[in-house]
């Protein structure tokens, strides 16, 4: 269970930020982040995953609270930033490798996990190659996997689907569906409103920091579509 | 502690693919042996470079000892030119991290600060006292071919006094780089407050041995053979060091 408690982060000498924040998310649920650009949907989720620090508020997972032992929270989650940040010097693999060592995860396991992972992904030989000379894609996907390898009970993806192929794009939403009927919570921020209508059971709007929309999908999609109801809230903008 | 192994491999396995190693020990290779030679051959370099008009030099100078142009060597080519070229290298050491954003990409995984900090103090370490040391040895070979012996084990020592020099130096990046962002400013602040440790030693000895600074006056202690040396200057120098840590994790933590 992801427990979002208030949640007010403010950049120092402005207003910009998230306010209040207010955010329960069980077991299998798929959680799309919506909002403009700047609303505030990368400060929130730079909270949750102790990017930054908050002014405000508290955020658990499972009992787990990011401020008294972030190190244990930081253990069940994985998370892929919005542009990829990678050691251009190693080959994917040693990428793999590191990160594997850092979870603590078993070279078996690692390998377990690459084989199946790297299928999907149609990584193939690129693998061993530098990552300096990858696409965006690639680095997405190598991303990808490697927040995947430690099964996190929390997984959280900032705009994932930009850069990826449609075969990718395709794996993405088929392993967030499947990791969410495995008992882990997906939360994601995204501007691909019709793919988050098929994909999530929840969704939060942000806008100007504020929460203006926090319900369930179904619910959202009984009275309009996420596209009307998102152009209904930014209208003025 | 495996974080903090991890990311120490990480960190040396990063400079050695961008050469640290290789061209910091050339450098100081270089240092280490312009200084003996310049020393014994000043009369024929000038002679042969020219521009010596007016300039007399005394046959019958003293010649130095081995342990002088050691101390020469380190004091005046290691800690000043070798110091600053140091620093460029590092200077760059959480910067580089933050604004590429791979600070980020750390500080989301199950890695405590103090294992980030530690790694960053660790591998910057390794690599200075690599390349120090090969420059070092190497200085030491060219001084006692050219002067005379001396003592391999006071010389060892003397490097690894020296080398809680540089640990402290490399902490003193490391905190000044969680307070500012462009890595120019951080190795100019570094030098400069660097330099002001080893200046004190002229203004107020005293300030001076309760300085990090300390340390480099009982380092030169051992290339001297002096006996009344001062070892608590290792404690306050190791103080300084954790201090700077406790710091630096204070102002991460923070932002």
């Amino acid at each position: 269970m992801l427990s979002i408690n208030n949640l007010t982060k403010l950049y120092k000498g402005s207003e910009k930020g998230i306010k209040n924040l207010t955010l329960d998310l069980a077991e299998g649920d798929i959680c799309a982040f919506i909002g403009m650009n700047g609303a505030g949907k990368t400060t929130s989720i730079k909270s949750i995953v102790g990017i930054y620090g908050f002014d405000q508020g508290a955020i658990e997972l499972d009992g787990v609270s990011i401020e008294k032992n972030p190190q244990e929270f930081k253990q069940m989650v994985g998370y892929s930033p919005d542009t990829p940040v990678l050691y251009g010097n190693m080959t994917g693999y040693s990428y793999l490798e590191l990160i594997g060592s850092i979870y603590q995860i078993d070279n078996e396991t690692i390998n377990e996990q690459l084989n199946t992972l790297l299928k999907k992904l149609n990584f193939g030989s690129a693998i061993h190659e530098l990552i300096s000379t990858y696409s965006h894609g690639m680095k997405q996907r190598l991303v990808l996997i490697s927040i995947l390898m430690h099964n996190p009970k929390l997984i959280i993806l900032d705009e994932p689907f930009v850069g990826l192929d449609p075969n990718a794009t395709y794996f993405l939403q088929e392993e967030m569906k499947k990791r969410a009927a495995e008992e882990s919570i997906v939360l994601y921020s995204t501007h691909v409103l019709e793919v988050a209508e098929k994909l999530c059971n929840k969704v939060v709007m942000i806008h100007n920091g504020e929460v203006v929309v926090n319900d369930t999908m179904i619910n959202l999609l009984s009275e309009s579509s996420l596209g009307e109801k998102f152009r209904s809230i930014t209208a003025h903008e | 502690m495996t974080n903090f192994y991890t990311l120490t491999r990480t960190e040396l396995v990063e400079a050695t693919k961008e050469f640290k190693f290789i061209w910091l020990s050339l450098f100081f290779v270089i240092l280490g042996i312009t200084q003996p030679l310049i020393t014994k051959y000043m009369d024929v370099i000038l002679e042969n470079v020219g521009g010596a008009d007016g300039i007399t030099i005394d046959p019958n100078r003293p010649v130095p000892s081995s342990a002088e142009v050691l101390l020469s060597t380190i004091s005046g080519q290691f800690n000043q030119i070798g110091l600053i070229i140091l620093i460029i290298s590092f200077m760059g050491l959480i910067a580089a991290d933050r604004n590429s954003g791979m600070q980020d990409f750390i500080l989301t995984r199950p890695v405590s600060l103090r294992s980030y900090l530690l790694s960053k103090l660790m591998g910057h370490w390794v690599i200075s006292m690599f390349s120090i040391s090969i420059g070092a040895v190497v200085s030491y070979g060219y001084t006692i071919f050219l002067f005379g012996s001396f003592s391999f084990s006071n010389f060892l020592l003397f490097l690894l006094l020296y080398s809680f020099w540089i640990l402290f130096v490399v902490s003193l990046a490391i905190l000044i780089s969680t307070f500012v962002k462009s890595p120019i400013l951080i190795a100019v602040t570094t030098i400069a407050a660097s330099i002001f440790f080893i200046l004190i030693k002229g203004f107020n000895h005293f300030l001076f041995q309760l300085s990090p600074g300390g340390i480099l006056n009982l380092a030169e202690n051992q290339l001297l053979s002096v006996h009344d040396s001062n070892y608590f200057s290792i404690a306050t120098c190791l103080a300084f060091i954790l201090l700077n840590l406790s710091w630096a994790n204070r102002n991460l933590k923070k932002s």
